[in-house]
């Protein structure tokens, strides 16, 4: 049952709480899910979010709150670079970043309320808590994709190793929640060569060739499949692939994505990394108009544990693994993501929004590196009407806290929601993000 | 006729490029990332950690003459670092990473037949960047034990407890001078990673580099002489090379994408390098002049 009057969203399309409160409760249930949602689609500025997850969550005073006049014991041992504004100054691990400091606003007073990986994540990715017996919130993905319905391609698709998860459990809140796996991301495993895999086919008995590596291999796969599976079998499948099969008969959505119809040059610009690759294949997809893509960096949050694939979650070897992994990998990876997007038009209409779960302890442990650290992290936001370069937000000096007005997950989610055109009211009606204040400091 | 203008500015262009002794010669292809370079006991191979899945980092060896290349534990499950040997091979030490956000030291002695495993124990470990002195004697690494320090330890190739070499910074990257009195390493005790050396026991630091970037990775030349290491002071990693004093300190690499854990050829001329290029790590050798 809705519940319209416990909502507390802010929404930038004007619509106060009184008035949404009021336009929902005077909706019979019958009519807000009659509600056509083209009425929906036309308030919002972007037509697809790119939401850059960075799982196991870096250190923001190591990348882009650097805190140079801190105690050593607190500022780490990385100098800070000028950025491309002036007065701005980021660490010397991410220079392309800082070069590019024009093309993004900066949050630096995101809090969240889990100092635990998945119940961080789990707020990450839908503004509320996980936990026994409480209902799990579907995630932004799956509000985009319940609101955008059905299309070519899946309206949330999720590109990186898998989903998001720690040695021990999955975020609860990565997909559909209670309502169900039919708003779940779809999953597109890309490999720092850019080579498709899609977990949904190994599901379908008679797939097995889901290796998408090559156009040729692409192009005859979808010839196998369309030849092999009868309408009897096709009925027998579940939800899930029946999705992947829909989408690999259609030729459109197989293009999409086939990184081989990128030039080698614009390749290696983004690097060869699971992350490079997945963020050119985001850009892609947001061509192909879907809607919501979530690119991981990494399927596990750890960052030194054996068969995981190298998270942020650097409890040891922070000053070792920053330097001479992590951050190479990302600065190059999401600058060539951002010159790329800027470059083709792509940001007048597609939101970008990069983040971690969390920060890292600004004092650094006995370990010599950082652990988890909720009161304090970073964000970075670009497209669909965002003021670039702008520093949102600050932290105190030893960036403990903020001292501005703190960002809290909702407020993410609601600034997201509403840019995809899913304000107040329908959010009301889907009675999602009742809480949540928008960000109107970025545009 | 326009045949043989082609062919002239062919020849022109050509002697215009700088003869291709000079360019760094690529050693390998795959574009994986890389780290952690050292030659075999015997100098025919180059050993390095590369992420071989996107899941598991594996010690690799390349054959310097056919560039064929073996994994040196095709059987390792687990990642694999830091591969060190002593001058005659017969004691070699890397890190295994044994578990949940936990390293340990791996010393395996040829002449006794003995393979030990320090493993501090208990939760998050962060031992790493290891090194075996010359004469098999003795590996240090780092470890950090205290708030905001990362000491270098000493530690009996048969075991025991490791002493402490080290205190008051953030110390890593450790490398024994060919002759073995020295220990090049990297450290915060200036305010930044800065390259020092001190004696085999600890004594006597003394800083080399003075630059507010970082500065790290030290390696020093098989005559003792020199050390390169990777800078960050043009806001690009590149391989530099000085003295062993601090001294004469001249940029070796100016490419615009990463340069970065040099070590020695034996003829002291040139360096391998793991360099970037076109979004791809490999193993290059670079010539120094």
């Amino acid at each position: 049952m809705f519940s319209f009057g416990k909502f507390k969203s802010s929404s930038c399309s004007g619509v106060s709480r009184r008035a949404f409160v009021q336009a929902g409760a005077a909706l019979p249930l019958a009519a807000n899910l009659a509600m056509p949602e083209s009425a929906y689609a036309a308030s919002g500025r972007a037509k697809s979010i790119v939401f850059v997850w960075l799982w196991g969550a870096p250190s923001h005073l190591d990348t882009f709150d650097p805190k140079p006049e801190a105690p050593q014991n607190y500022r780490g041992p990385f100098a800070t670079i000028p950025t491309a504004l002036p007065g701005v100054r980021f660490s010397e691990l991410v220079p392309k970043l800082a070069s590019r400091a024009d093309k993004f606003a900066l949050i630096r007073s995101n809090i969240t309320h889990d100092g635990g990986h998945p119940g961080a994540g789990t707020f990450g990715f839908t503004g509320y808590r996980e936990g026994r017996g409480i209902e799990i919130q579907p995630s932004w993905g799956s509000i985009v994709a319940r609101h955008h319905g059905p299309s070519a391609l899946p309206p949330y698709m999720m590109l990186g190793n898998g989903i998001p998860r720690d040695v021990v459990k999955l975020i609860d809140g990565y997909g559909g929640g209670d309502w169900g796996q039919a708003y779940d991301p779809f999953i597109v495993k890309c490999s720092e060569l850019g080579e498709i895999d899609i977990p949904a086919l190994k599901l379908v008995d008679g797939i097995t060739q889901n290796r998408l590596a090559s156009r040729q291999s692409l192009q005859s796969q979808l010839d196998n499949i369309q030849s092999s599976v009868t309408a009897d079998e096709f009925d027998k499948w579940d939800f899930k692939s029946k999705q992947a099969f829909t989408l690999l008969t259609s030729r459109n959505a197989v293009k999409a994505l086939d990184l081989t119809e990128e030039s080698v040059e614009l390749r290696q610009d983004y690097g060869q990394s699971s992350f490079g690759q997945s963020l050119l294949l985001a850009r892609r997809l947001v061509e192909a108009r879907v809607p919501f893509i979530n690119v991981n960096w990494s399927e596990y949050v750890e960052a030194y544990t054996p068969n995981t694939d190298f998270g942020w979650d650097t409890h040891i070897r922070n000053f070792d693994l920053l330097p001479s992994r992590h951050c190479p990998i990302f600065d190059r990876a999401f600058s060539a993501f951002l010159d790329d997007m800027f470059d083709r038009g792509l940001m007048d209409d597609t939101l970008v929004v990069c983040m971690g779960e969390f920060g890292r302890t600004p004092r650094i442990n006995k370990r010599a590196s950082r652990d988890h650290w909720p009161g304090c992290y970073f964000s970075l936001w670009s497209g669909a009407g965002v003021k670039t370069g702008q520093v949102i937000g600050a932290s105190d000096p030893k960036a403990e806290k903020p001292i501005t007005r703190p960002i809290e997950p909702t407020g993410v989610g609601v600034t997201m929601m509403d840019c995809m055109g899913i304000d107040s009211v329908a959010r009301a009606e889907l009675n999602v993000l009742p809480d949540g204040e928008f960000i109107h400091e970025l545009f | 006729m326009h045949r043989y203008l082609l062919i002239l500015i062919y020849l022109f262009c050509m002697a215009a490029t700088p003869a291709s002794a000079a360019e760094p010669m690529r050693l390998t292809n795959d574009g994986h990332l890389k780290s952690d370079l050292v030659l075999s006991a015997d100098r025919s191979k180059l050993i390095y950690s590369v992420q071989e899945q996107f899941n598991l980092v594996q010690l690799r060896a390349i054959d310097l003459e056919s560039l064929e290349s073996d994994l040196v534990h095709p059987s390792a499950s687990t990642n694999e670092f830091s591969y060190s040997p002593s001058k005659s091979g017969e004691v070699i030490c890397f890190i295994r990473n044994d578990g949940n956000l936990h390293n340990a030291v791996v010393i395996e002695n040829k002449k006794t037949s003995k393979s030990i495993s320090h493993n501090p124990g208990g939760g998050f470990a962060a031992v790493r960047r290891a090194t075996t002195s010359p004469d098999g004697s003795h590996i240090i690494f780092s470890f950090p034990t205290r708030d905001a320090e990362q000491q270098l330890w000493r530690l009996n190739v048969d075991g025991g407890e490791p002493i402490e070499l080290t205190n008051g910074a953030l110390d890593t990257y450790p490398r024994f001078s060919p002759s073995g009195s020295l220990i090049a390493f990297a450290s915060t005790r200036s305010g930044n990673f800065d390259i020092h050396i001190m004696s085999k026991n600890g004594e006597g630091i003394l800083q080399l580099t003075d630059n507010p970037t970082m500065d790290t990775r030290p390696a020093w030349s098989p005559d003792n002489k020199q050390i390169a290491f990777t800078s960050n002071r043009d806001g690009n990693y590149d391989i530099y090379v000085m003295s062993a004093d601090g001294t004469n300190e001249h940029q070796v690499t100016t490419n615009t994408e990463k340069d970065d854990f040099a070590i020695w050829h034996p003829n002291g001329q040139q360096l391998f390098v793991v360099s970037e290029r076109n979004g791809k790590n490999d193993l290059f050798l670079v010539n120094i002049d």
